[in-house]
Formats: structure tokens, sequence, C-alpha cells
């Protein structure tokens, strides 16, 4: 049993990234806001998590518009390989999980993220609903406006 | 690229005709619908549900024949066609997908004939092209795997081949992969090298936002010291837009969702290590 499960006054946020630095390979993983404001957090002390959030941040500013005409509906998920590092951002409105990982972990590494994903989004709906709902009211607001696409 | 928005427009259009009358033969064109979304269960079902009561409806076995291709199940997608053709007779479009189907199968003499059909009476068509790309990317995987399957009259050794491969055949046979909508080879200039894509969207258009969002993403990491990127994949619901660093281009490409990413990595590097541009 991993060290996470036994801990039941830890943090949901925390248990999520917990659960991906588990992963061999795995550098380091945030949750963040759409500010890149750091929430929770996970990886070695050398592990860089703020420049992770920003370039995380650098992205979504910068594609959001090409990608408005390319790819609708809304980017759920990006992935970034590098020549060292395979870096995913994945968006779970209104907050963003970040992983950084080496570049040659095995694609497995995909099917942590999505059960983390699944972790936050329980723990999103249990405890901050009213954010969900607003944050949903907004969206739809957005999408009537434009279709506007956030990674 | 398939419009999402249009799939689920034409989804819903024909959903609100089916229940006004179940006896539709709308049935099929909203299987279709499902199928190219990427549900394929759902479109496998509400296909045989129509076909239970309208037998008979060539483009209904049609449908269904895509359907199967799309789910691996050759065998069953060759007997829908040809309950379709029973009832509805032969087409170019039936050729096309029986040639296809054949090919995935591996009972490539009989594509190759169909195909020299098909090239014969209009030598241009670009998806007898991408089909004739796929049917010689298959002899060749074959070859490697089997020296006893007999060859075609035209094929030439292996390793003359592979050294020839242009950088339009590797796009064509990728393009014609289950579930690819699109194949682009582009410039650093941002210009289209070569490829075609399903949809509203035109290729020259794609390839541009491509390249930008490519480029975007490379400054940042470059920014952050994350190094250069070598490959960025955006994932909706519905599609997934892969874009590749090759040196002296950028590949893209787009798939549904549900598109085999490690079959698609395979066949990139099996095909695009060669490529002479």
């Amino acid at each position: 049993m991993g060290k996470s499960k036994l801990d039941k006054s830890k943090d949901k946020f925390q248990v999520a990234v917990d659960y991906l630095t588990e992963y061999s390979g795995v550098k380091g993983a945030i949750i963040a806001d759409n500010e890149g404001i750091i929430i929770a957090r996970s990886g070695p002390a050398e592990f860089d998590a703020e420049t992770f959030a920003a370039f995380a941040l650098a992205v979504k500013a910068s594609i959001e518009e090409p990608l408005k005409e390319i790819a609708r509906p809304d980017v759920e998920q990006l992935t970034v390989k590098t020549a060292q590092d395979w870096i995913t951002i994945a968006r779970l409105s209104p907050i963003i999980l970040i992983v950084a990982a080496e570049r040659h972990v095995d694609d497995l590494l995909s099917v942590r993220i999505t059960r983390s994903l699944e972790m936050i989004s329980t723990h999103m709906k249990a405890k901050y609903p009213a954010i969900l709902s607003r944050d949903k009211a907004a969206a739809v607001r957005s999408k009537k406006k434009s279709e506007g696409v956030h990674v | 690229m398939i419009d999402s928005v249009e799939i689920k427009d034409r989804i819903a259009k024909c959903e609100r005709i089916l229940d006004s009358d179940p006896q539709s033969q709308i049935f099929a064109a909203l299987a279709d619908a499902y199928r190219k979304k990427g549900e394929l269960q759902r479109a496998y079902e509400i296909c045989a549900l129509g076909l239970k009561q309208h037998p008979d409806y060539a483009s209904a076995r049609i449908v269904m024949a895509k359907v199967l291709l799309d789910k691996g199940n050759y065998e069953a997608a060759l007997v829908e066609l040809e309950r379709g053709i029973m009832a509805g007779g032969r087409s170019r479009a039936v050729d096309l997908l029986e040639a296809e189907i054949l090919i995935w199968q591996g009972k490539r003499h009989e594509a190759n004939t169909i195909i020299r059909r098909l090239t014969s009476a209009d030598p241009d068509d670009e998806n007898v092209k991408s089909l004739l790309a796929l049917l010689e990317s298959e002899e060749l995987d074959s070859e490697k795997q089997n020296d006893d399957v007999p060859s075609l009259e035209n094929l030439q050794p292996e390793k003359t081949r592979e050294k020839n491969l242009t950088l339009s055949r590797a796009v064509n046979i990728l393009k014609v992969m289950p579930r690819v909508l699109g194949v682009l080879a582009v410039g650093h200039d941002g210009l289209v090298l070569d490829g075609r894509i399903e949809g509203d969207i035109s290729r020259d258009e794609f390839a541009a936002l491509s390249k930008s969002v490519h480029e975007s993403i490379k400054a940042a990491a470059i920014k952050l010291g994350l190094g250069q990127g070598k490959e960025i994949l955006i994932e909706t619901l519905s599609t997934k837009i892969w874009i590749i660093s090759m040196g002296k281009y950028i590949l893209v490409i787009t798939a549904r969702d549900d598109v085999s990413m490690g079959a698609l990595r395979l066949k990139i590097q099996d095909l695009f290590q060669e490529v002479n541009i």
C-alpha cells in the first residue's frame, strides 16, 4: 500500500500529485490555478515547479489564438516532448495539472495521469462545487461569445 | 479535419428525424456520423437496428461495412460490403472500400486488381493514390515479415524502394491509416511541402496555424530552459493533433481521438527515416 493511502488527513490534491511522482521517471507534478499559482506540488527539492507552471501559462497564452481555428472543441490535454522532458499540461477547469517526466518514460504514464485527473475531479466536486459551477457557467458564456480554446 | 461541431449538428438533426419517424432510413446517416465521431459501438448498434427494418438498404450496408472496418473486423466488413453490392450494385466508392478492406486483410493481389481498374479509369484520383500507397506499404511490411509471400510484378527490391521513398508517398501512406484525418509536411516558412487534410479548413491554413503553435511552444520551452520542443500532442475530446519536428520540416498529423498512437508512431518511424525530400 502506498504511503499516501495511509495518511487519511493528507490533502487530496497532494495525494493526486504524489501518486504521479511515485511513477518511475516522473520528475515532478504540480496543480496550479488559471493564473499559475501553485496549489500542490510533488517532487524532489531540485524540481523547479515555478518554471514548469510558468511554461504552462506561457504556452496557454501563446497558442490560444491559433488553436481556436484548428482544435475544436476545447483542448483537454497538451503534451510537449523536448530532448530531455515529457511535459503534460492537462486542463481541468479551473485548475491545471502539470506533469514533468523524463523524455523516455513509458506510455503507461498517460494512464496514471488520467487516474490522477479523476482524483482531482472527485475532490473538486466534493470540496469546491461552487467554484466548479461558476467556472462551468463562465465557460458556457465564453463559448457563446466565441469558441475560445484553453490549454 | 472533421469539424466536430458539424458532426454534432448532423447527429442532432438525424436523431430528431429518427425520433419523429423511427422507420426512417436516416439511421444510416446517423450511424455514419457516429462512426466519424469515433463512437464505433454506438454506430454499430444504430446501423444493426436499422438494418433489421431495412435489410435491403444498400447505403446502410456500406456504412456498416465502414464501421466494421474501423473496428478492425475485416472479414465481417467484407461480408457486409458484399450484401451492399447485392442490394445496390457496384460503384466507385464501393470499389474503393473493397480494395481498402482487402489490403487490411492481406489480400493484396485482389486489392491490386481493383486499384488498377480504378487507376485506369481516373489516374488522378487522390483516394486511389492513397490506397496504392497503402498497398505498397503493406507489401513492404509483409516482405519484411515473410519472404515467401509473392510480390507484385512491379515491386522493386526492398532496399531500393526504401531509399526512393518520397515525402509525398510517405505522407499518403500515413494518411490512409485508420482514423487519420490529415497529414501535412510543413516547411520552416509555414508552407505546405506535401499532404492533405479532410474537412472544411484548407491545408495551407492548417499548416500555417500548426507552424505557429509549434513556434510558440518551442519559444516558451527555450525561454524557460527546457530545451527545444521535439513533439507536441494536442488532445481535444474528439481530435488529436500531433506536431513532430523532423529537422527540415515539421510533420503535422490530425486524427480522431481513438487513433492508435502506438501504431502511428511505429509507422512514422518506419516511413520517415528513409524519406528523401
